[in-house]
């Protein structure tokens, strides 16, 4: 009877060290999952950033001008993507900071002037397309740096 | 419905659906007639204005569907819709009642973020510039 009890213990003692490992594991591939994101989110809104204000500092003869008009479309279309795909549950609220912020990049990449083939640069909506861009990469690596933590990644992974 | 326009879908007995990639355009342009074509002037006057006025009339509710289109310049939302009020169609609280966005391609939802947060903030009578 002893015999049988210490192999019950072991069988337990394993499937409790399994378990726990496979937490952690989990974890840590939710939590790299969610870095990833991040950076690939924050290096978008750079690259929209950059194209942006290139695009309201150009002349209205510059022949680039229309490749960075589509540049600036595609890499908004994109962001809007990435964002609402990737990030559903920092995406749902329009409150949340980031989602405010990038909110705000997207007006200033097209706002008025754009697809207008005769307009001066303007560096007052360059100015504010790289503002908007370095609050929405803040916003979005705080946002996500409160998703980082065990309890947040199981709440999302259950839909709480 | 039956003084629903010719290429504006109907849904069913309260709603006019208008989708702009197949009723406007597949490239929304900027802000005003003068920057160029498909502009968010010329959408809100020709498309929004009288399919408004006719849902008011008869009761009924607009949906606009954004998908399908090349995206959106944030001018084209903006004059097209915060414009209903801006210019003195519709005050905030009619067209709460009478209209409405839809979205379903991920990426267009931001679009309509945007659209709902230009129409919220516009007032009747402000500028462009004081809201951007």
């Amino acid at each position: 009877v002893n015999e049988v009890n210490e192999w019950y213990k072991v069988l337990i003692v394993a499937g409790i060290g399994y378990a726990s490992a496979f937490a952690i594991q989990w974890w840590k591939v939710s939590r790299d999952e969610f870095k990833s994101g991040i950076d690939d989110l924050c290096k978008l809104i750079d690259e929209a950033a950059h194209a942006g204000s290139e695009y309201w500092l150009t002349a209205a003869e510059d022949p680039r001008r229309g490749f960075l008009e589509a540049r600036v479309t595609g890499l908004q279309e994109r962001l809007a993507g990435l964002h609402f795909t990737a990030f559903k549950r920092l995406a749902r609220s329009q409150r949340n900071p980031a989602v405010e912020c990038i909110l705000n990049l997207m007006k200033a990449l097209t706002w008025d002037g754009f697809y207008v083939a005769d307009r001066p640069p303007n560096p007052a909506l360059a100015r504010e397309v790289q503002l908007w861009a370095s609050r929405s990469v803040v916003a979005a690596r705080s946002a996500f740096a409160g998703s980082l933590s065990f309890r947040a990644i199981i709440r999302k992974k259950l839909g709480l | 419905m039956g003084a629903v326009a010719t290429g504006v879908e109907e849904h069913d007995m309260s709603d006019v659906v208008i989708n702009i990639a197949k009723d406007f355009t597949k490239s929304p342009g900027g802000r005003y007639m003068k920057d160029g074509s498909f502009s968010g002037e010329l959408f809100r006057e020709k498309f929004l204005v009288p399919k408004i006025r006719d849902a008011i009339t008869q009761s009924n509710h607009v949906i606009i569907e954004l998908d399908g289109t090349f995206g959106y310049a944030s001018s084209f939302l903006d004059e097209a819709f915060g414009g209903l009020v801006r210019e003195g169609y519709f005050d905030q609280k009619t067209l709460s009642k009478n209209l409405s966005f839809r979205a379903t391609e991920p990426h267009v939802k931001y679009y309509k973020l945007l659209a709902e947060q230009f129409l919220s903030e516009a007032t009747e009578n402000s500028s462009v510039r004081e809201r951007a």
